[in-house]
């Protein structure tokens, strides 16, 4: 396939989306929502049900129309246009192929509706067949395939028509564990092979995280925060953000000279926290700061240890133990213990240490 | 007491055998019809010996054939119109919200369950009250009118079953609306367009009471016919004729049937 890259970029600048309420009112789905999503980007639209993401997606195929903003990708404006105009294509979270056609004639479809006779079409439909693994399928209905093969044809039939854009939404929420594993690495795979640009739906932080070049995290019809996944991991923009990507555990601390003082007393040392700083009139010291712990970020360690708690669990999880413990101002911490660390029983008070710089201040 | 026994609280002893007696009293008549009508005898009531020579006088009689072709070109109407206006509610009633959905199913399915004959006099009075000649344009007109029920059940139905992304995808793909009912929506309605037309053809077919009313002198449709054969006596001709109704009528419904199971 030929890179589709052709394009300056999709912008969606200020988008608002209102539906009514079922029980009356009005729901915004959307709120002022502007990205800026590159060419030839995996970009992931990432947040839990109901966030506005998926709302975006249609906006953008142009099954919803924007109440207020713009969409535009390149020079071309979107949202004024009907679906049947726009240079995106999308893959159904249903897969919504067409029951009636084969797998050749559904791939085959998009094409025809770009004027070309079948037989035009069909070097292009073997060929999208094959980048999606499935080039011995084409004389069989949808109905006889399994749900990860009609995936593929979803994804064949989309990507057949070269958009520059594909919007995929949710598309891999239907397939079990192991099917979806091996779908994120195809997928990776043939956006990088097809250079189109891909905006990827999904509430599955792990999903979002492996698969995306950048990703935008939502937050009730607003965007939260838009980073690579390292930024939104490592540096969440809110405690939203934080809580919503990976494990995380949550100390309420004063902002004292000495460092952050916690309900229980105990000081964190200020050399443990990052983030701080940006904060506005919380770095200036006296202010309340939320302060945000993964569980590798924590360590335990002796007496002389800053923070003091008592293990309340301690969780075999495979890989690595997790030790829950509680501080003493009765905050519920999570720590990950390296691989052939000894187990701490329940009720052992241990000392607890934040690696340098790891903790992370959030707005509340 | 057996503990293993299962207690079935569906189960009433009696229920059986009144619904076998049900069943006689109902088919019963409608043997008694069919067989008769390969009866020797002039004689309705009285067994005389196997013939088809009824068949043969029906097959003959140019009135009946009359009667045949009018109601042949009735239903025929009377199928293609409430179809195309089915096809058009349905598709209309998707795009609708929920509680507007449902009362105008309440209206258009009404029909169905309303006494015939409230309907029969309701239609003669509108036919009266706009001064439209009674004859073959009302009765074609009122069977498109009560048809469209008919009609309009299996392909709503088959309508609703439908994963209404396909629509969807179809534009997202390129389709314009026109080219999305003629390559998506119309071949996935299909089945049920055959149902729903069967259906109608076969109710259109059959309707006594509102052609009756609408018809006027010249118009003569077969299920009037019939009833004017009945005025001079049952005649095996009579069971002759009801008889092949009967069977066009059990192919027309056994080939709706299928027609909306068909890759549901």
């Amino acid at each position: 396939m030929t890179s589709a890259a052709s394009h300056d970029g999709l912008r969606i600048k200020g988008v608002t989306r209102r539906f009514p309420a079922p029980e009356g009112g009005i729901v915004t789905a959307l709120d002022d929502v502007s990205l800026a999503i590159e060419p030839a980007e995996f970009f992931v639209l990432l947040g839990p049900s109901g966030c506005g993401k998926t709302t975006l997606l249609r906006t953008i195929a142009g099954l919803e129309y924007p109440d207020e903003g713009e969409v535009w990708l390149g020079s071309e404006r979107l949202d004024v246009l009907p679906p049947y105009k726009r240079r995106v294509n999308t893959v159904f979270q249903s897969y919504a192929l067409f029951p009636h056609l084969t797998v050749a004639e559904n791939v085959s479809f998009g094409l025809e509706m770009e004027g070309m006779s079948r037989k035009e079409a069909a070097p292009l439909v073997a060929e999208a067949l094959e980048l999606v693994r499935l080039p011995e399928h084409g004389r069989r209905r949808p109905a006889q395939l399994s749900g990860g093969q009609q995936q593929r044809v979803a994804l064949a039939r989309a990507l057949a028509k070269r958009p520059e854009v594909l919007l995929l939404d949710e598309p891999l929420a239907a397939l079990d564990l192991k099917l979806r594993r091996g779908m994120q690495t195809e997928l990776k795979r043939i956006q990088q092979t097809t250079g189109v640009t891909f905006v990827f739906v999904t509430h599955d932080q792990e999903e979002a995280i492996s698969l995306g070049d950048r990703l935008a995290v939502f937050q009730e019809g607003t965007v939260a925060q838009v980073g690579t996944p390292q930024e939104v991991y490592e540096r969440p923009a809110n405690r939203f953000v934080a809580d919503f990507i990976g494990e995380t555990s949550f100390l309420t601390a004063e902002r004292t000279d000495a460092g952050f003082r916690l309900r229980g007393g105990d000081v964190l040392p200020a050399d443990r926290v990052s983030g701080a700083g940006d904060m506005g009139d919380t770095g200036g010291g006296g202010g309340e700061v939320t302060i945000a712990l993964r569980p590798e970020h924590l360590v335990i360690g002796g007496a002389d240890a800053p923070l003091h708690g008592v293990v309340r669990e301690s969780v075999y999880v495979g890989s690595d133990v997790r030790v829950g413990a509680e501080l003493a101002g009765g905050e519920q911490v999570v720590v990950r213990l390296p691989v052939g660390a000894a187990f701490p029983e329940p009720g052992t008070r241990v000392g607890l240490d934040v690696l340098p710089g790891r903790g992370w201040a959030v707005a509340s | 007491m057996n503990r293993t026994r299962r207690v079935d609280l569906r189960r009433f002893p009696a229920f059986a055998t009144v619904s076998v007696l049900l069943l006689v009293f109902l088919y019963l008549p409608l043997l008694v019809v069919v067989v008769y009508a390969f009866n020797t005898g002039r004689i309705a009531t009285i067994w005389e010996g196997f013939s088809l020579h009824w068949f043969g006088d029906v097959v003959a009689n140019a009135d009946i054939r009359n009667a045949t072709l009018t109601s042949l070109q009735v239903a025929a109407v009377a199928t293609v119109c409430s179809v195309v206006l089915a096809i058009g509610i349905a598709l209309g009633l998707a795009a609708l919200r929920r509680t507007a959905r449902g009362a105008v199913m309440l209206v258009a399915g009404a029909p169905l369950v309303l006494p015939e004959i409230v309907l029969a006099v309701a239609t003669l009075a509108m036919f009266a009250f706009l001064d439209v000649p009674l004859g073959m344009t009302t009765v074609t007109l009122a069977h498109i009118a009560f048809c469209v029920p008919f009609a309009l059940l299996p392909i709503r139905a088959r309508l609703a079953d439908m994963d209404q992304r396909v629509f969807e995808a179809a534009a997202d793909l390129g389709a314009s609306p026109w080219r999305v009912f003629r390559r998506v929506t119309l071949p996935l309605l299909a089945p049920g367009i055959v149902a729903g037309a069967l259906m109608a053809f076969i109710v259109s077919l059959d309707d006594f009471l509102i052609t009756f009313f609408v018809a006027g002198p010249g118009t003569t449709t077969l299920p009037i016919y019939i009833y004017g054969m009945l005025r001079v006596g049952i005649t095996p001709a009579v069971n002759a004729l009801s008889t092949l109704i009967l069977l066009v009528s059990l192919l027309v419904l056994a080939a709706a049937y299928f027609a909306g199971r068909k890759r549901g």
